[in-house]
């Protein structure tokens, strides 16, 4: 079977298929959004994480860098103490106290006490004994104050005298002494002049190798490929994973290489001292979170970095498991509605199989009643439609067999009632007669007669019950019988009607009745006697003339009131002149838009047919013209009388 | 056929429209039947909104006509015009049932 165009594709789906569509969108939708939802969640934690560890592990390393730091700044300070309060300053005293200063502390891998060539101990030359550790950890001297070297140039010296207060220096790769990352940090030191101001005296240095820093850096544990930097406050790497990048890169020189906004920006916060967390791309081009926080001590800052696809991996894998799941979910579900939909058709497929063959009229086929539920009750509903459809058949059986009978029935009482009018009319040498009678239904209460009373008195008449149908038709048999029984008697046609409407009103309880128009005819002299029961006037056509209505006297319908006087009345009917009397079954026939016959185009059609014989039928022809198809709404009789020359 | 009835002193005035015939008729008679059983004798059928009636039609005006009789009630007509008058005239009806032209008359006719 075709689906009906205009249907919708869940109506053309069965139930299996729309309980799977339905359920396949439903589940989707909620599988996804759980997804979806899940995996922002556990991306967000995992960036609380990553932001509260990454604080965690800068803080911790900014705490040790801190602490590693002071201990030097604590002994400069004793040292710088020292320098300012002891009363003599000898190059003895200097050249110990800076030895000293390298052998006590393990950070401080080089140390100079440089003065002000106008306060030096060697009084106005230059002076800076410098001491360091070799690799072998034995401690070296070298001078400082040679024209070569010109410390009071050199940054160390010149920065922490111009400030006013003790300098990190940026860090830098010492060639010279130990082949590694230094920094220095130069404290001013100030001494009270025979009684005078106290001037500025000289600069002493502690060079500090960083490179314990860098390991420490990049020693970091940081989970999930995290990695630590350090930056000078100028932004020069002091470590890095990547050894290239310390001291010879900026974060500045970085970013411009790699067009990386998001680095620059950082570079000038750390130029700030300030900290915080940021998300972007690394050196190497990977998504990472980035925290960034100041060493105070030394003005340089850390930063770790967390590149987040590492970091999202848990929360990928994760959200990866769950989808696995749902998909799982949802085909364990896919499988038990279409197991459960199976389960709940397979008895309407049964069903429709059995069905179709009631349907084709096997009618005693068991339903399939076991199953339960809707599918049950639908059963329990198609054996009762079973059983009404048996009952129906069986009535309808029966009734049709009525209706039969009562078809036949009625086609019998239809030729009874024809042959109770006049097999045939009158043959007569001046008389042309003709008539017709035509039920609406198989039987009706139109009824004619005509015939001879004796040589030269022709009776006819013509009546119209009230009603139609099998009352019409038993009640125009009793009138026709009286009619004949009363004409038999040879009475007058006043007479007649008196005599047929005492009878018939007699006992009259379903106020039937009957209009009449009964005449008789003297065949020689032409003149009629005719009496009316509210019969519709005939119609008369004399001679050369145009047809009319008869002027009568209305008279009752019989059967009506018993005891009633009609009158009569008299017409000479010359030689071809008509007589045409009718029943209103003509005037009042129906054409489909439901207009009448009507009177003036009966006067027509009598007029139109001029003198043709068998005018009864000439006319009814006319009405069934009319009618065009419209059921004949009631019966129609016809009767014409017309003299002719002998 | 539309059937309406008001009382109007003691008579039931019917005001019977459209066409009287075997269908409607039922109508009618049914109608009729229910007010005799409530105890109406006094009846007058305006005619004026009647376009048609045929022979069931008068027969059931007759049938009715003769159950009052019956009851010492009475029927007028009023307001007949046109084709419907002259079937009422041509069955003779006219002479065994009381027609008026007015309501008025019709209703004055049965005090």
């Amino acid at each position: 079977m075709q689906a009906p165009a205009g249907t919708s594709l869940m109506t053309r789906l069965g139930i299996t298929g729309r309980l799977v569509l339905a359920l396949t969108v439903a589940s989707a939708v909620i599988f996804a959004v759980v997804f979806w939802v899940n995996y922002r969640y556990t991306a967000e934690m995992v960036e609380r994480q990553v932001q509260a560890h990454a604080r965690d592990v800068v803080q911790a390393a900014v705490q040790s860098i801190d602490d590693a730091v002071r201990g030097v700044v604590r002994d400069q300070k004793n040292l710088v103490a020292v320098l300012e309060r002891v009363p003599r300053l000898t190059p003895e005293v200097v050249r110990n106290l800076a030895h000293g200063h390298v052998t006590a502390n393990d950070e401080v891998f080089g140390s100079t006490i440089a003065f002000e060539a106008a306060r030096s101990p060697l009084g106005g030359k230059p002076f800076a004994p410098y001491y360091f550790k070799r690799l072998n950890n034995s401690i070296a001297y070298a001078s400082l104050a040679t024209p070569a070297y010109n410390y009071p140039g050199k940054e160390w010296y010149r920065q922490p005298k111009e400030l006013k207060a003790p300098v990190w220096s940026e860090p830098y790769f010492d060639e010279g002494g130990g082949n590694v990352v230094m920094t220095t940090y130069s404290v001013p030191f100030y001494r009270q002049v025979k009684g005078g101001p106290r001037l500025f005296t000289g600069i002493a240095t502690a060079d500090v190798s960083i490179d314990w820093l860098g390991r420490q850096i990049t020693g970091l544990r940081l989970y999930n490929n995290g990695y630590a930097a350090l930056f000078s406050r100028k932004g020069v790497y002091l470590a890095h994973p990547d050894r290239a990048l310390v001291l010879k890169e900026t974060i500045f020189t970085v970013a411009e290489q790699l067009g990386n906004q998001m680095l620059h920006e950082v570079g000038r916060a750390i130029g700030r001292g300030e900290s915080g967390f940021v998300k972007g791309r690394n050196i190497y081009g990977t998504e990472s979170w980035i925290y960034y926080a100041p060493v105070p001590s030394t003005g340089w800052s850390l930063a770790v970095v967390f590149p987040a696809e590492a970091m999202l991996a848990d929360a990928y894998n994760a959200s990866r498991a769950i989808a696995l799941y749902c998909v799982g979910g949802f085909l364990l579900l896919l499988i038990t509605i279409i197991l459960t939909a199976r389960t709940v058709t397979r008895p309407l497929v049964t069903m429709t199989d059995v069905v179709k063959q009631v349907a084709e009229g096997q009618l005693e086929l068991p339903l399939p009643v076991q199953a339960g539920g809707e599918v049950g009750q639908l059963a329990q509903a198609f054996v009762q439609m079973q059983h009404d459809l048996k009952s129906y058949i069986a009535r309808l059986t029966e009734t049709t067999a009525a209706k039969e009978r009562m078809a036949s029935e009625l086609a019998i009482a239809h030729d009874l009632q024809m042959a109770m009018l006049p097999p045939h009319l009158p043959r007569l040498p001046a008389l042309q007669l003709s008539a017709l009678c035509r039920p609406a239904r198989e039987v009706g209460g139109d009824f004619y007669d005509v015939r001879l009373l004796d040589d030269h008195r022709l009776f006819f008449i013509i009546g119209d019950v009230s009603g139609k149908g099998v009352p019409a038709a038993l009640y125009m048999a009793i009138t026709v019988s009286l009619a004949r029984a009363v004409m038999q008697g040879g009475v007058s046609p006043a007479e007649a009607l008196i005599r047929i409407n005492n009878e018939l009103s007699r006992g009259n309880d379903a106020c039937m009745f009957v209009t009449i128009l009964c005449g008789v005819l003297d065949l020689a002299s032409g003149q009629l006697r005719y009496a009316n029961a509210g019969h519709n006037p005939p119609v008369l056509c004399k001679v050369g003339q145009k047809p009319v209505f008869m002027e009568l006297q209305p008279g009752l319908a019989a059967g009506c009131l018993d005891g009633y006087q009609y009158g009569e009345g008299l017409l000479d009917l010359a030689v071809g002149d008509l007589l045409l009397l009718y029943t209103d079954g003509v005037t009042e026939a129906l054409n489909p838009d439901g207009a009448f016959f009507g009177e003036e185009q009966l006067l027509a059609a009598v007029a139109e047919a001029g003198p043709a014989s068998g005018l009864a039928d000439i006319l009814f022809d006319r009405v069934a013209a009319f009618a065009a198809g419209a059921a004949q709404a009631d019966d129609i009789t016809i009767l014409t009388v017309r003299r002719t020359p002998p | 056929m539309q059937i309406s009835a008001i009382q109007k002193d003691a008579a039931v005035v019917v005001s019977l429209v459209g066409r009287m015939d075997a269908m409607t008729t039922v109508e009618f008679d049914r109608w009729f039947a229910e007010q005799l059983a409530g105890g109406a004798t006094r009846f007058v059928l305006n005619m004026q909104g009647l376009d048609y009636i045929s022979s069931a039609g008068l027969r059931s005006l007759l049938a009715a006509a003769k159950q009052l009789k019956a009851k010492n009630g009475t029927l007028a007509l009023c307001c007949l015009s046109g084709t419907v008058e002259e079937v009422f005239r041509m069955s003779g009806f006219l002479t065994i049932l009381s027609s008026y032209p007015t309501v008025d008359e019709a209703c004055a006719s049965l005090t």
